[in-house]
């Protein structure tokens, strides 16, 4: 096997590790993961600096997330939280967020009375696409999402998948190109789509009359 | 030249495709690549009471594409018809 072929063998993850965030609240995020959330803390490191001369001691600690996966914050000794980690509750910083799995949807109304319980507002319930979920914060301010998957994903979402996403780089290439600048409005996306269906350009694009 | 909406045909969109199925006016048909088809000469018109779609649903309704103009896309309704600028 050349280099070539051994750098474009398939390669895939095998799910969550760990996610991490910066904390400047260590008490309240030990007990908003620990106690109310009841994640497991699973393991911490505590360290002195290292690497860069400015990186302060920290400490470093993991809750159990389920299926080999944890949730994880640094916490750094003596650092001032600098103004652009601020978490501020709007749609781009939210944007930034993790969605933890449930398995049915009375654990999903379970975790939502757990955290009324604890007097953790919810910000919303809502049904999306393919999964139902619940939206709440952490102390930090922190976007947390619980989902419940509502069906499996199957070949259709993969092409339509496929098929959106060429249509939106065609068509914010073809507004460059034109001076028009980014893509502004969902509306011109759905038009190249539909552009697209209309000249058969998708996998199997034939059409059969519905009888 | 006419309005032409695709539908995935995926369950969380087969509302739209049943409001039409049985509705004057319009054409639906099932096409290979895995959309429907429906088709009417000049608006399609949809209610989101009628459909009984939540918020995010409704607002990816026409996410499968289409070939037309949106006149109305508000909470309550929706009117896709006929593009005199750009025909198909």
């Amino acid at each position: 096997m050349d280099e070539t072929a051994k750098t474009d063998a398939p390669l895939r993850f095998r799910g969550v590790h760990h996610t991490a965030r910066p904390t400047w609240k260590l008490k309240e995020t030990v007990e908003f993961y620990r106690d109310i959330l009841g994640l497991p803390l699973a393991h911490v490191i505590s360290a002195r600096g290292w690497g860069p001369a400015e990186h302060p001691d920290f400490l470093h600690f993991f809750f159990d997330s389920g299926n080999g996966s944890m949730i994880a914050f640094f916490y750094y000794l003596g650092d001032e939280q600098p103004e652009h980690l601020v978490h501020r509750p709007a749609y781009d910083n939210d944007a930034t967020h993790s969605a933890w799995r449930v398995h049915s949807r009375e654990e999903l109304l379970a975790w939502r009375e757990r955290l009324e319980a604890h007097q953790v507002p919810i910000l919303y319930q809502i049904e999306h696409e393919v999964i139902e979920s619940l939206y709440f914060r952490d102390p930090n301010g922190y976007l947390i999402e619980i989902t419940l998957p509502l069906r499996q994903l199957q070949a259709l979402d993969v092409s339509d998948a496929d098929l959106t996403i060429r249509a939106a780089v065609a068509e914010e290439s073809r507004r460059l190109a034109a001076g028009e600048g980014k893509l502004q409005k969902i509306e011109s996306v759905w038009r190249a789509k539909g552009e697209m269906l209309a000249r058969g350009d998708a996998p199997g694009g034939r059409e059969a009359e519905f009888a | 030249m006419s309005v032409t909406l695709f539908v995935v045909d995926l369950p969380e969109f087969s509302a739209l495709v049943n409001s039409v199925r049985d509705a004057g006016g319009c054409v639906l048909s099932r096409m290979d690549s895995g959309y429907w088809k429906i088709e009417a000469a000049d608006e399609l018109h949809f209610s989101r009471k009628d459909l009984g779609l939540g918020p995010a649903l409704w607002n990816s309704a026409l996410s499968g594409g289409f070939r037309g103009r949106i006149a109305a896309f508000d909470r309550s309704e929706i009117r896709l018809v006929r593009d005199e600028e750009h025909p198909s």
